[in-house]
This record gives C-alpha cells, structure tokens and sequence, in this order.
C-alpha cells in the first residue's frame, strides 16, 4: 500500500506547508504568552457563565483583522482571510508537516458540542499530546491577543482569565488519549454480527472491494498515524457502513450490491475514515462529559431553587440537552460528508467529474421529503421531554441538508 | 508401554468427546438475569447434531451473543438504520407473505409507507394501517427483490429486501420442519429456529425472532 508523508498530504488538500521549527516556535512563543499572561489572570476575570450565555453554542470568529493576521503568521502565512468563512476557497489555517499534526483553531465555542470546521479545511484531528499542547499553545495566545486588542479598542467583551482560556481551549481540542480511543472501538464490535471472510464467495468479494476502497483513501493519510484501520463485514443489509473509533469500519454485506454505483462505496467509506481521523466518537463522549456536567449541575441548582423551577425554564435546558447531543450528531454527519469529498477530491480532481459522481452519490440517498407540518397539540415541552426520553442520542441530516452541503463543499473545494 | 498406549487412548477419546460435545453443545452461560440464565442452561441441555440435521452449534452461539447483544448506539453510520420490523436483506416468507411491522416507529408518527418492485419498477398496493398489527405484503416472489421508503414525522428510513430463491425457501423450511417435530421448551425451539435463519443468511427474520424473545423474556 503507498502511503504518502504528511507535506504530501498538505499539498493534496491544498494546505500551506510550514516549516516544523516555526510550528514549534509559534507553541513555545503562545506557551510563554500563556505563562506571562497569568500573573495578571485577576484584572482580566470575566463571568464565564455571562459568558457562555451570551455565546450559547455559536462559534465565535469575528475577529479583528490584526488578530487574523496573527493567527495566519502563526499557522506559516501572513495572508488574511474569514476565520468563519465556510466557503472560503483559501488555503486551510492546518499546518501538518514532518511529523507534527498541529491545528491552528480559528474559529472556536464556549462549547464542545460544536463542529468548528464544517467543510472540513482540516481532514485529520490532533492525536498526539505534543500537537494537542501545541495547538492549544496558539489558541491561548489567539485569545490573549484578542482580548488584549478588545480591551485597546473598547468594542469588545473583557479579556477571558487564563484558566477561562484553558478550559475553552481544552473544549475546543480532543484531549481523550488514543488507546482509550481504540479500546473503545475494539469493545464496540458486534461479534454476533460480524462475517467470516471465508463464509463464501460474495462475503470474500466484499471484503476485497471494500479493502480496495480503504487503501485507496488512505493513500491520502500521513502514514506516521496511530489508528490501525480495518475493514469488518457485518450481517446487516442497510447499505451502510460504521466507523468505530480507532479505525475500525463497518461495512454492510450488500454496501457492493448490484447495481450500486462504484462512487457510492466509495464515499461511504471516505465518510467512515473522516469519522475517524475527525476523532467524532471520542469527541461526542468528551462533549457530553465537558458540556454535561456543567449542564447537569445547572440543571439541579434550578430545580432546587423553587423560584425560578417553572416549565419555561426547564424547556430551555431540555433544548439545550437536545441541541447539545442530537444536533452535534447532524453536525458531525455533515462534516464527515464534507471529509469525503475532500478525499474524493484526489481521485477526481476535475470539478465536473466530481459534480456527475456526486449526482450518483446524491440518487443513492434517497428522496427529498416534503417537510412534515407540525400539528402536533402537545405542549412544547413535553414533545422536548418525549424527544430526550426517546433515548435517541443521534439523528443523521436529512437528504436536502447532505445535498446542500455538498454543494458548499464542492464550492468551498474547487471554486 | 501397554499402559501408556492406554492412556494415550484414554486421553484421545476424552479430547474426541469434548470437541463433539463443543460442536454439538453450546455450554451453560452465566448472565445476571435468572431469565436468561434458565434459557442458556436449557439450551445446553440439548444436542445440535441430533436436533436439525446440519446446523452447528457455532450458529447456536452466534445467535446467542445477538440475543445478548443490547443494540446500544455504537460508532457513527453512514444513515440510520431501518427500524426494527421492518424487511431488509435476504428474507424467508410464509406463504408468500411478508409483515412490516412499524410498531417501533408508532410513536414517530407514520406518514407513509411505499414499497416498489425492483424488476418491474410496480408500486405495491398496500392495506390501510392499522395500529398495533403488522402490515402484510402479500404475493411475494422468490428470488424478487424490493426496496421501500418509510416517512415518519421524524425521520426518513429506506431499505430493500429480497425473497430468498426456490431451493433455499425450500432448505430452511425442512431444517425448521425437523425442528418442530423435536420436543423442547418453545423458548429453546425459538432460538434453534434463529440459528437456523442465521446460517441461511435470513438476518430479517432471525432478528425478529430475537426480537419477540427480548420482549417476552427480557434477557
């Protein structure tokens, strides 16, 4: 199998390759921000709660022009551009070279729950604790310089405390090691389901057309990555596939029935890999468990605190809770759909060629249904309470929302 | 050397006994339900290779972790599933019949429900749907394949099914009817019957029976 280093990887997803010596410079120079920062970390204190409820869940990327150059010098260009652009045709903010995963946050939450980078400008997460450190080095200097240029120009909020700025960093990073990573995917195979290679002739088939799928992805993959990907075939027949993190994929046994474009596998399988390398599972857990807590707690003070313990007030944390675990799952989806097109990008870098694959893609999803009215005569309420007591903790985009993304990507791609 | 020979023979036949009984027995399992414990210590009462005439006790085993198998959410799909009771993949039909049942999705609320005939591309005329009872595609084919697409108010499924070919309809009907002649406790005869569908590939109809023995038996 080739596979390719990570300079060759920054090329073919169109990202700007900068020198590791700079990488490390700009951490250790964002490290000593943080550090020098920190003795004044009491006039700089705000509310973090005021905070969070004045952001609730939205990125925040409207940044002062001096500030995006800085973030742009730090990830090796001086070119500005739209932190939050989704559309944006430049280069990605990712550095990834020699060995080191590094991303340059440029846009960031309160939150976990919040997919920061819908067209997918960075293919693979931080694994490693060196990149992590890294990566959270230049978004604490990113927020000291933005809280410092605020504070200059009086337009902005009050600059965040250091500790504030570590727990937003540490929201914005996966920070779940990697072998916990693997374990967890490792436990979640279905063994009842899975299929002996050797059943017969069609389940060998499968798993070599799935294979070949896989290897032609991963080309795309720096090779010095910790995940050990492998294709399982399960019994299930949805067309459809898994990713469990670590690398382990799923793939149904029809996924290569007959008369399924060879374009449909394929993206399934690009979509699986993102899941992966995007580290999703992993980062839902550590969503749940950043955000939750926080919530949770909030949640028991206002029901103990009769005053304010009235239906109003407990719907606004059952949209919360809803927003925070269903709503990310659509997000991620999407993210992963937006993920492989970049890799599908490689295999057909003309954009008309992309655009006739992806009809193919799209006719495989199935109908756009009208949107169903909701006449509904329950309370608001109860339909919240009744959606979380569903136990349904994900819920994939419907096929116009796929649609629509896949035109923004593809824009955002080749445009 | 006479009497090594003999414990040579002793210990051979001994190691020949405990991998039949491993090919004809699945071994008691512990479980933290009594229920299930009692299911598992009947099943191992009984003999695969005397029961249905080429069914294995692999099959039996397999069939059991699915029972076990709690179905909690793990790892990210590509869509959703197709909800419980509703056909996918290579089915065995009674009579020519096969049920969607869409009790799984009632509290969704169905909008419709379409089922299309591969080959011929004909919709297939469906009765009205009535709450609590599975609806009935009647007519079916073997070796015909279907898709279909279910609305709710919350969710879009689709999935496809096939009618499994003359020969092996006509396969597992005589493994289940060897079965049914067998005297065991129906529980048991259940799950020799989800071994079966297991083995011939029929995962829709072996899930359902899993299904109804979860519901009843709560393992």
């Amino acid at each position: 199998m080739k596979r390719i280093k990570l300079e060759e990887v920054s090329r073919q997803f169109s990202l700007i390759p900068a020198k590791p010596v700079m990488q490390l410079g700009a951490g250790l120079f964002a490290l000593l921000l943080l550090s020098t920062a920190n003795s004044g970390e009491d006039q700089a204190k705000v509310e973090p709660a005021k905070q969070a409820e004045s952001s609730e869940s939205k990125p925040q990327s409207d940044s002062p022009s001096l500030f995006k150059s800085i973030g742009n010098f730090f990830s090796g260009t001086a070119k500005s551009k739209d932190a939050g652009d989704k559309a944006d045709s430049s280069p990605p903010a990712t550095t990834a070279s020699g060995g080191f995963n590094i991303i340059d946050i440029d846009s960031w939450s309160n939150l976990s729950n919040v997919v920061l980078d819908p067209v997918c400008k960075q293919p693979i997460q931080p694994f490693g604790i060196t990149d992590n450190v890294t990566s959270l080095g230049l978004l604490a200097a990113k927020l000291k310089v933005k809280g410092f240029v605020d504070g200059l120009s009086k337009n902005g909020q009050p600059p965040l405390a250091v500790k504030d700025i570590i727990k937003l960093a540490a929201r914005n990073l996966n920070w779940m090691p990697m072998d916990f990573e693997k374990q967890i995917g490792e436990s979640k195979v279905p063994e009842a389901e899975v299929l002996d290679e050797n059943k017969n002739k069609d389940i060998k088939k499968t798993y070599a057309q799935a294979r070949e799928i896989l290897a032609d992805i991963l080309k795309n993959v720096p090779e010095d990555n910790p995940y050990e990907f492998k294709i399982i075939v399960i019994k299930s027949s949805y067309g459809n596939a898994t990713a469990l993190p670590g690398g382990i994929i799923l793939v149904d046994k029809d996924l290569f029935k007959k008369g399924t474009p060879p374009e449909y596998p394929y993206f399934i399988i690009a979509h699986e890999v993102s899941h992966v390398l995007q580290r999703h599972q992993t980062r839902a857990y550590q969503a749940r468990l950043a955000d939750g807590i926080d919530s949770i707690d909030n949640f028991r003070k206002l029901l103990g605190d009769t005053s304010h313990a009235n239906p109003g007030a407990i719907l606004g944390y059952a949209s919360a809770f809803k927003n925070m675990v269903v709503n990310y799952s659509e997000q991620q989806e999407l993210q992963a759909d937006s993920c492989a097109i970049r890799f599908m990008k490689t295999k057909y870098p003309d954009q008309k060629m992309i655009l006739e694959k992806m009809v193919k893609v799209e006719q495989k999803l199935g109908p756009i249904t009208p949107a169903i009215p909701d006449d509904s005569k329950d309370p608001a309420l109860l339909k919240q309470l009744q959606f979380l007591g569903d136990g349904v903790l994900e819920r994939h985009p419907n096929t116009k929302q796929r649609k629509d993304n896949f035109q923004v990507t593809i824009k955002a791609i080749y445009i | 050397m006479k009497k090594n020979l003999t414990l040579t023979l002793l210990t051979m036949a001994a190691c020949m006994g405990s991998a039949m009984a491993e090919d004809c027995q699945v071994p008691p399992q512990k479980s933290n339900s009594a229920r299930t414990e009692s299911l598992s210590k009947e099943l191992a009462k009984t003999n695969v290779c005397k029961t249905v005439k080429g069914l294995s006790a692999k099959s039996l085993k397999t069939v059991w972790l699915a029972l076990l198998d709690t179905k909690a959410t793990g790892g990210k799909r590509f869509e959703t599933p197709p909800p419980a009771g509703t056909p996918t993949g290579k089915v065995f039909t009674i009579a020519d019949k096969v049920a969607f049942d869409l009790s799984a999705v009632s509290q969704e609320g169905v909008v419709g429900l379409t089922i299309k005939a591969d080959e011929s591309g004909q919709i297939i005329k469906l009765p009205p749907l009535v709450a609590g009872r599975p609806m009935w595609i009647e007519n079916t084919k073997p070796g015909t394949s279907y898709s279909w697409i279910l609305v709710t108010k919350k969710e879009t499924y689709r999935g496809s099914f096939e009618i499994a070919e003359a020969d092996d309809l006509q396969a597992i009907k005589a493994k289940l009817t060897e079965l049914d002649q067998q005297d065991m406790p129906a529980d048991v005869k259940l799950i020799y019957q989800a071994a079966i569908f297991d083995e011939a590939d029929c995962y829709f109809n072996r899930d359902s029976i899993l299904d109804t023995l979860r519901n009843t038996k709560n393992p």
